[in-house]
């Protein structure tokens, strides 16, 4: 039974659901997010928290592009810490603890405030298609909706499997259920499939925790907002509080390693090294004596607590014990058990840059399923395949961001690019131009391609735009000569230069110049742009280098053996990739230099020989 | 991530001729103005605005610090009717390897770097200045350069270098490591930084570069041809001696004719390996004065040979000047030869604690045991090369532009600099370091990073 014809279909309600039904429906699409269950739409299944360093950099990118994360986390954020705040601008990282239920609300809601979006409850069994494309979805009961590009977002529900200590079930999240006929489905497609794997650790229950053997820790007395848009915080801040491990918790655990599924041979999936379960971290380093653990309230009415550090997947009993060795929890009581879960991914070097799957056109994937990890990674690729969802149907070109310019584009490269060996999480170490790709400096790069791709609405227009006029006049006026002597420096130099120095007090410069009653995000910009000095123009300069190579487009139908002087190795990571630019190539691992001459001179010849 | 950190300049170097003693070597430079970056190596004759027209020009080049090098052709390309459709610059000079690379390094002072393998190539294709028949024959060239590189190149990664390059990649990964944790993880998650230790780590790191260069650079004194000169008084038979060892009969009287040299060298082969041979015969100390020029001369040779043939007439008694010129050489190897020994088989007493090889040298017999003991004395069948790391042209750049950045580092470490700047001079540093193994940093970078820091929640 044909239920209805769209122009995009979303399968999946988390963090890449919402940002590419979002996006889809804003650019104009009429568009169906169909999810398992309405009510989980913009759950946060693990930490009750977004943003982070290199992660909170995201969010500012998803923003300045129109996308909608950054909203819902400043209006539901309780605890506002700005990470990093002593390191210099381009590393601090936005990050916020937010109310857990209070964000699935403000998804929902917004979600349910676009005019072309529709929102269905059902499993999608099969993608429908019809000579290499997509023509829609088949759900479970034999329904069907059309539609010329699919967006698919599985999280960890594609053929997810539970793990506490030796209890194994199939699940897609603690409490529901995993999508097994749309796992065979794409097995059967041929895709090349890997299995990953998380954690998460229990929760307790508030009222069982003896807070006096706690830290508290504040949050910013200024919160640092995620949207260039939030003129403030809406909802009332509250506390964290810190505890620690013990030689105990240590010795506990130890004792029962045999019954931990990621040691016994129980667990298959590749974890993410950086998000470890307790069990990891103790065995890994058996020379620290504590581990910190974050007591992160779920929201602002809930009576539970998220343990942060002490993921696990040990058997319930020895998790109550590992808890209650730690000071603070002796009487903890859980409300639900930690559990590690394996699930499919597709390997992301069988991916365009758009994300749309090699080979099937009107087919793309964010989140988990292209193996990353975090809210955030997730969120950004759905904004990505939302975006490309829609140039596909308009026939026009996918937009693929630079990686000179996003951590969006770094990360997309570095997918399609490298693959993953295990869930793929952003660090800014990743972003050869980290100083240039400031959280502050979001909006200047990217929302600009936002309005011309028509998701940046006139007021987010408006505002960027009487920013930069801001940003430009001080400027201007700190672009000249000034002999007054700072932080006891000698010499005349341009307020700019002043600014460069780096224990110069910057309000007295900025007064100096008459600029000292400036908006406060004009001034971070002005102050943060900066910050580097010269290292800023070294860096952009050393990026502009290579710009050509991204320019010379790889045919689709590129056969690598008719390339002469390649090794058999270059020319079978060549194959493997599939590059589409001569750039995207000379960034494989393992192509030579000299490799791309040859490259280079293969086209040359092609031309020549077929004018 | 990509090589672009050493790109902060567009203009490039290299040696278009192949590497080794040859007439005439030429160098090509390629980039925006990169005839007037080396302006300053250059006569003052070549005014600025000559750079804007295609010329030929023979003048000479000087080091950075104005000591002449040689003197060259100079010819003019500018862009975009050139090889590469950039600014081109040649440069002719004679064709001594220690001559090229005096001249190549005189021109990276300038800011001029060496190219990478295929790049003259790369942008003369960018340019669209290739037609079919040189982009194919470069295609060969460039695939017979990687066969042969992976051949040659084979022994040298497994070997000495790769070990001692990884060495000090794996200590700037630690430090790199240290520094990533503390910017990707909040205070909260991993111990607080300790920079004194961090800047005593990048110190030994920059020493033990340090050390590299400077070993480099006493194996490359090793490493060149051995010089064996041949040194006697007038008459005793050396250039006899010379032409037998040659198996030539070249004329010694008609090389000179035309010449103003008063001393001859040739390249001898010996069981496979070259022996530069220089025979002194016109060397003659001045008559008027002890410390006259000729004995300069000869003591600039004694000092530059690895082997000095000492000849004695055996005809002839020891007089005071083979006693001088015997003096001269003490201390230093020395092969000691009576000539002649045919006509006098007499033996004299006057040496006891060196046993003299007597020879005549029209007997073929006797030429080939001096070849014999010179090819022991220099220990030609062994080969040194194994033992030392011997650096070429690249990687000494390479490991000088390593430690350029550590320094850099260091100095903004110690400055107090944000650690995302130290941490851009280190991979920095690394990726200069990589150009001469080529193993990315990325990977390896995540792989320290979680192996030494307990990060996450």
């Amino acid at each position: 039974m044909i239920l209805g014809d769209f122009e995009i279909i979303v399968i999946g309600g988390g963090h890449a659901g919402i940002e590419a039904a979002h996006a889809a429906a804003r650019l104009g699409a009429k568009t169906l997010l169909i999810t398992q269950n309405i009510d989980t739409i913009g759950a946060l299944s693990c930490n009750p928290a977004i943003g982070g360093i290199g992660k909170g950099h995201m969010v500012r990118e998803i923003d300045a592009l129109g996308g909608f994360m950054a909203t819902i986390a400043d209006h539901a954020g309780i605890h506002f810490r700005l990470l990093n705040r002593r390191k210099g601008p381009a590393v601090r990282g936005p990050r916020a603890q937010v109310d857990k239920m209070h964000y699935r609300r403000l998804a929902q809601g917004g979600l349910g405030k676009l005019k072309t979006l529709q929102i269905f409850q059902g499993e999608v069994a099969q993608i429908a298609l019809h000579g290499g494309a997509v023509t829609g979805v088949v759900l479970t009961q034999g329904l069907v909706f059309h539609a010329r590009a699919v967006v698919l977002t599985t999280g960890t529900f594609l053929a997810g499997k539970a793990h506490i200590g030796h209890h194994q079930f199939e699940s897609g999240r603690l409490g529901d259920q995993p999508s097994n006929a749309l796992s065979q489905f794409l097995r059967s497609l041929g895709l090349d499939m890997m299995r990953l794997k998380t954690g998460t650790p229990p929760r307790l229950h508030a009222g069982s925790i003896d807070w006096h053997r706690t830290e508290p820790q504040e949050g910013d007395p200024e919160p640092e907002r995620f949207s260039f848009l939030t003129q403030r915080i809406p909802l009332p801040q509250t506390l964290c509080h810190l505890t620690h491990t013990t030689a105990e918790t240590a010795q506990i655990i130890r004792d029962n390693l045999d019954q931990a599924p990621l040691f016994n041979g129980q667990i298959q999936g590749i974890g993410p090294r950086y998000c470890p379960s307790i069990e990891d971290k103790i065995q890994k380093f058996p020379q620290r004596h504590e581990h910190t653990i974050f007591l992160e309230p779920e929201g602002l009415d809930s009576f539970e607590i998220y343990p942060n550090g002490i993921s696990t997947s040990l058997p319930l009993a020895v998790q109550q014990a590992v808890v209650h060795s730690i000071p603070g929890l002796e009487q903890a009581h859980f409300t639900r058990p930690g559990y590690a879960i394996e699930y499919d991914a597709i390997n992301p070097m069988g991916l365009h840059p758009s994300l749309e799957v090699k080979g099937i056109a009107g087919l793309l994937t964010a989140g988990q399923i292209n193996g990353t990890t975090g809210y955030e990674e997730a969120a950004a690729q759905g904004l990505m395949a939302g975006i490309n969802a829609w140039q596909r149907i308009q026939d026009h070109a996918p937009v693929v961001l630079d990686r000179k310019t996003s951590y969006i584009g770094v990360m997309i490269d570095d997918l399609v690019t490298r693959g993953v060996d295990e869930p793929y999480r952003m660090f800014t170490s990743r972003a050869e131009a980290r100083i240039l790709l400031r959280p502050d400096n979001a909006d200047e790069r990217l929302t600009p391609l936002g309005r011309q791709l028509g998701l940046v609405d006139d007021e987010r227009w408006q505002r960027f735009q009487e920013k930069q006029q801001a940003i430009a006049t001080a400027r201007q006026r700190l672009g000249t000569l000034s002999s007054r002597v700072a932080g006891g420096g000698g010499g005349r130099k341009t307020g700019l230069q002043w600014l460069a120095v780096t224990d110069a007090d910057k309000d007295d410069i900025l007064a100096e110049f008459g600029l000292e009653s400036l908006a406060p995000e004009v001034r971070a910009f002005i102050v943060n742009d900066s910050h580097y000095g010269g290292y800023w123009e070294q860096v952009k300069h050393g990026l502009n280098q290579d710009k050509r190579l991204d320019a010379i487009l790889i045919p689709k139908s590129m056969d690598w053996w008719q390339v002469a002087g390649l090794s058999t190795e270059v020319r079978e990571k060549l194959k493997r990739v599939q590059p589409e630019t001569l750039g995207q190539a000379e960034r494989i691992p393992g192509v030579t230099s000299a490799a791309i001459s040859n490259l280079l001179i293969h086209f040359r010849l092609m031309q020549q020989k077929s004018p | 991530m990509g090589v672009f950190l050493n790109r902060d300049t567009d203009c490039i170097c290299a040696l278009a001729t192949p590497w080794g003693r040859s007439a005439i070597a030429v160098i090509r430079l390629s980039g925006l103005h990169c005839g007037l970056k080396i302006k300053t190596l250059l006569s003052p004759s070549i005014k600025d605005e000559d750079f804007k027209t295609k010329f030929v020009r023979f003048t000479k080049i000087h080091d950075h610090q104005s000591n002449p090098l040689d003197q060259i052709l100079l010819l003019n390309f500018p862009h975009p009717r050139s090889f590469t459709g950039e600014d081109v610059v040649e440069i002719q000079c004679h064709g001594s390897p220690v001559l090229v690379e005096a001249i190549l390094n005189a021109i990276v002072s300038c800011g001029i770097r060496l190219a990478e393998g295929g790049e003259f190539s790369k942008r003369a294709f960018l340019n669209g200045k290739m037609d079919l028949i040189q982009a194919e024959s470069i295609q060969q060239l460039i695939e017979a350069n990687s066969l042969r590189a992976v051949r040659e190149n084979l022994q040298k990664l497994e070997g000495f270098i790769s070990q001692i390059v990884q060495k000090i990649q794996t200590q700037l990964m630690n430090i790199l490591g240290t520094i990533e944790a503390h910017l990707d993880f909040p205070e909260d998650d991993i111990d607080s930084l300790d920079k004194d230790q961090l800047c005593r780590e990048l110190v030994a790191v920059g020493a033990t570069i340090g050390e590299k260069i400077r070993e480099s650079q006493r194996v490359e004194h090793l490493s060149r041809i051995p010089h064996c000169v041949i040194i006697g008084r007038p008459n005793v038979g050396k250039s006899t001696l010379f032409n037998a060892l040659l198996e030539t009969k070249r004329s010694i009287v008609s090389d000179k004719a035309g010449t103003t040299r008063d001393y001859i060298q040739e390249i001898l082969t010996i069981q496979g390996s070259q022996v530069l041979l220089t025979d002194t015969a016109g060397i003659r100390p001045n008559p008027d004065a002890i410390e006259g020029e000729g004995i300069e001369k000869s003591l600039e040779f004694l000092h530059a040979s690895d082997l000095i043939l000492f000849i004695k007439d055996a005809c002839m008694g020891w007089t005071q000047e083979d006693e001088n010129l015997f003096k001269m050489t003490d201390g230093r190897p020395r092969l000691f030869i009576i000539n002649k020994y045919d006509v006098n088989q007499h033996t004299e007493h006057w040496m006891d604690q060196e046993t003299p090889l007597k020879i005549c040298s029209h007997n073929a017999e006797d030429i080939q045991s001096v070849k014999l003991r010179m090819a022991a004395m220099l220990k030609l069948e062994m080969d040194h090369q194994e033992m030392f790391i011997s650096l070429n042209q690249r990687q000494n750049h390479c490991m000088k532009e390593t430690l350029g950045s550590v320094i850099a580092a260091e100095a903004l470490l110690v400055h107090g600099a944000d650690l995302e700047i130290v941490a851009l001079k280190i991979r920095e540093a690394m990726e200069k370091l990589a150009q001469m193994t080529g193993v990315s940093v990325d990977k390896a970078l995540l792989d320290h990073l979680f192996s030494q820091f307990c990060i996450g929640k």
